[in-house]
């Protein structure tokens, strides 16, 4: 069984950016180990297209996994402290689904949706929703879109 | 109005037009001073992807140094159904063409097919483009070694973009040239394993890459993944995942 390494960023020193899908019913835990493998210090934005996300008010089911993906991120700004780097971490969210990012939002401004991780970062829940194609799109060089 | 206000101004206005297609045609035939500005926007991406298209062009537009063909700086030549390439349409049916196109800055060449005898007659009529060309995508087929030698042309490439390059599964060919190592490399639609992949080969200390984005690519073999991320460690500050998948076949 061939899963993501957990040293795959590691050596990355200079990482200030990350653009992930993450599939919640699919590449949850690669996605974890993905951004567990960061040790940048200067990470300053990471982008989540999340997609297959169960519902929020789904709750056997989805705390669970998002504190998953918090307690990574958190990890992230936790790294900054004490260095030099500037800024804070700031993460923007999509959704594949028509008003998922509303209901997020609530959640956010209620401090139900990774507040911990809003202790040192920013969180910022978008409205548009992101599926496949434009997904590619966003990291295909404008002009070649 | 518009003709009374400084040149600099006017092309200001005309900036600001740079989307309104009509606007621009209309401007265009107000007075000469309006003409090259507004031909600027009007002709600066063309997208190429018919037969007829050639021929409207070919046929509309004279071809040399001095004709509207210096306008372009998007060049984009796509398939067409039977997966023939514009671009070897355009080579077969009106070579002298391409000479024209002297200001190309971002090249599309899908499908870039690269057999034995088109090579060199590629490199015959799109020499002059290297030294402006600065973003590349290509979606080679056929012989990888030439697609290699086909990127050693472009010495000023900040991004390129390689779509669906494993189709052989031929190892080892993959080493793209120092020259294309650095800036932005994106990779679509391709699969990562052990034999045949396009970053097994890009670990040398010359790989300065500064974005790398991976989209709908199938890793089989992390490894090869992870040393070319180590090979870049002292220069990439953005990577981009969309919906990679780590598993065998």
């Amino acid at each position: 069984m061939v899963h993501c390494p957990t040293s795959l960023l590691s050596s990355l020193t200079e990482l200030r950016e990350v653009k992930l899908s993450l599939r919640f019913y699919n590449d949850y835990f690669d996605v974890l180990t993905i951004l567990s493998s960061i040790t940048s210090t200067k990470i300053n934005s990471v982008t989540l297209f999340v997609w297959e996300c169960p519902s929020p008010d789904d709750l056997d089911y989805s705390p669970l996994k998002w504190l998953g993906i918090e307690n990574v991120l958190c990890r992230l700004w936790e790294l900054k402290k004490g260095t030099e780097s500037e800024g804070v971490v700031v993460v923007d969210v999509y959704f594949d689904r028509e008003g998922f990012g509303d209901e997020f939002l609530k959640l956010s401004r209620r401090g139900e949706f990774m507040s911990r991780f809003q202790e040192g970062g920013v969180v910022n829940v978008r409205m548009q929703p992101i599926d496949l194609n434009r997904a590619m799109a966003s990291i295909t060089p404008e002009g070649f879109r | 109005m518009l003709l009374t206000l400084p040149q600099e101004t006017v092309n200001e206005v005309i900036a600001h037009l740079h989307s309104e297609e009509r606007a621009l045609q209309s401007l265009s035939v107000v007075a000469k001073r309006l003409t090259e500005e507004c031909r600027r926007y009007l002709f600066a991406s063309i997208h190429i992807d018919s037969e007829t298209k050639i021929d409207r062009w070919c046929r509309t537009i004279s071809p040399g140094e001095d004709g509207l063909s210096r306008y372009v700086r998007m060049l984009d030549f796509d398939a067409w159904s039977d997966g023939l390439s514009c671009l070897s349409a355009l080579l077969r049916d009106y070579p002298a063409h391409l000479h024209s196109f002297t200001q190309v800055e971002k090249l599309k060449i899908c499908p870039l097919d690269l057999r034995k005898h088109r090579t060199a007659k590629l490199v015959e009529f799109l020499g002059h483009l290297p030294s402006t060309v600065r973003s590349i995508y290509i979606r080679p087929a056929g012989n990888y070694l030439a697609t290699l030698d086909f990127l050693t042309l472009f010495p000023h490439l900040e991004t390129t973009l390689i779509t669906s390059p494993i189709i052989h599964h031929e190892s080892g060919l993959w080493d793209l040239p120092d020259l294309v190592r650095r800036g932005d490399l994106i990779l679509k639609v391709c699969r990562i394993d052990a034999g045949a992949n396009v970053l097994s080969c890009l670990t040398r200390p010359t790989t300065c890459y500064r974005r790398v984005g991976l989209g709908l690519v199938k890793v089989d073999n992390p490894a090869p993944l992870e040393r070319f991320f180590e090979a870049c460690s002292g220069s990439l500050e953005s990577v981009e995942f969309i919906s990679c998948f780590f598993g065998e076949y």
